[in-house]
């Protein structure tokens, strides 16, 4: 790659370049100078740097107050005081929750008496499958999600049928955190991650977390998805990927495991 | 968590830090926001344009932290979209894909401008805007603030499209020049 020096004409259409005013025939030309000179690629990086920060020169206004809570709500980000609410949660401790006041008359009695029945049951089976798909675990968050009645277990399996499994225990409509563990995956370089991806009815697919294995490629730890499923959205399957470290976060890596919800 | 970088703040929020986010947009709504209030003129499609902002930021993670200043890159992905509103056109992917190629891929160490702080790049360039020739400022500001094209700008001002088009051009390298010796990348001539 060369270095020339920059003439006035080059400067001029580095200027137009970075301006976006070169017509397609300019701009096909000035690219491939631009590649292969250090000194252009240069002089259009500064250009655009002070282009960028031409963007600072205005007058600074206060944006209306609500605007906050409303972008946030679009990111699916808690409000701070959940966020508060959910950092002070003792893990160990099965999560508080008001209960209706009962109505002791005959029908609700033997109503709540059979859903009873049914969340003891449903909650014992939880057990039974988390004790059975998780070599070790972090008990409390995983005790804190059982408390849930309606949470869910979902198996996760490798699609090149390597001996890797795993699940997620989860709570739909509480996204914020999950617990997931997996067994047999090859242990990463430092330099690289597994990643948690969620896909939800919409084709939208959503950032949930990234994690590596102990030397034996197990892993069991909770994860607080930055990210909860937008509103009328369901989720639908799960899957993970090995990524790069630094790499941009896309579900483009390769698929490792994966599960229907 | 407050006290953080913006490249820690970015990276706490890609492992799941929900707060991280929040504190981004803490710092950063008040810019973008005032960006999209300069080129729309309307407080309501400026704060729709900020919640985009914040939402595209997050869902097409162009940015990577380590090359270039969240501001700059904030400043000009709101800008080209407030532009893209006004010429009913987009731009932006042009300009995300420029961004990548030249900042983020063709960059080594951070210039000193890249590497300022966000009052510091506004100090440097309001400065260096009052030091290029009125007619240039003018234009520039027409066609970056206000999205006119160069006809428009030449039947505004009464000049003809190709002084405004030169004009325009020397109003960024002038812009250029004016900055302090050493605030953008190093001249590997020198």
């Amino acid at each position: 790659m060369k270095h020339s020096t920059l003439t006035e004409e080059t400067k001029a259409l580095a200027a137009s370049y970075v301006l976006d005013e070169l017509d397609p025939e300019e701009l096909v030309v000035f690219e491939q100078i631009m590649q292969t000179d250090v000194a252009v690629q240069q002089e259009v990086r500064d250009l655009q740097m002070v282009l960028g920060s031409l963007a600072l020169d205005v007058p600074q206004l206060t944006p209306p107050a609500h605007l906050r809570a409303k972008t946030l709500a679009a990111l699916g980000v808690l409000d701070d005081s959940v966020l508060d609410e959910i950092e002070a949660l003792p893990l160990g401790q099965p999560q508080k929750t008001s209960r209706p006041k009962i109505d002791w008359s005959k029908i609700t009695a033997l109503f709540a008496l059979l859903v009873t029945a049914v969340l003891v049951w449903d909650n014992f089976r939880l057990r039974q499958d988390l004790s059975l798909a998780q070599q070790q675990t972090t008990p409390n968050v995983a005790a804190t999600l059982l408390q849930r009645p309606n949470s869910k277990l979902v198996s996760l399996t490798s699609p090149t049928a390597s001996e890797a499994s795993g699940t997620l225990l989860f709570t739909p409509g509480k996204w914020q955190k999950v617990v997931v563990s997996a067994q047999n995956l090859p242990p990463l370089p430092a330099d690289q991650v597994y990643r948690l991806w969620l896909n939800l009815n919409n084709q939208q697919t959503i950032y949930c977390g990234e994690f590596q294995t102990n030397p034996n490629g197990s892993i069991s730890r909770p994860i607080q998805p930055p990210q909860v499923p937008p509103p009328g959205t369901k989720a639908t399957g799960l899957f993970v990927t090995v990524a790069q470290k630094e790499a941009a976060i896309a579900p483009t890596g390769t698929r490792v495991l994966s599960g229907t919800i | 968590m407050k006290d953080l970088s913006d490249a820690e703040l970015v990276h706490r929020w890609r492992v799941g830090e929900q707060r991280a986010i929040a504190i981004l947009y803490d710092r950063y709504a008040g810019l973008v926001y005032s960006i999209a209030y300069r080129v729309l003129q309307n407080a309501q499609e400026a704060e729709d344009l900020t919640q985009d902002i914040f939402v595209t930021f997050w869902e097409k993670d162009y940015f990577d932290p380590t090359r270039g200043a969240l501001s700059s890159f904030l400043g000009v992905l709101t800008r080209s979209r407030a532009i893209d509103k006004i010429r009913q056109r987009n731009t932006t992917q042009s300009f995300l894909a420029r961004w990548q190629q030249t900042i983020a891929e063709g960059s080594t160490d951070p210039s000193p401008l890249e590497a300022a702080t966000t009052r510091e790049t506004q100090a440097m360039i309001g400065q260096a805007m009052q030091q290029i020739p009125a007619l240039q400022r003018q234009i520039l500001e027409l066609n970056y603030y206000q999205g006119m094209s160069h006809s428009q700008i030449s039947e505004s001002l009464g000049l003809t499209s190709g002084v405004v088009k030169s004009r325009l051009r020397q109003a960024l390298v002038q812009l250029k020049t004016q900055i302090a010796p050493g605030q953008l990348g190093k001249d590997k001539d020198s």
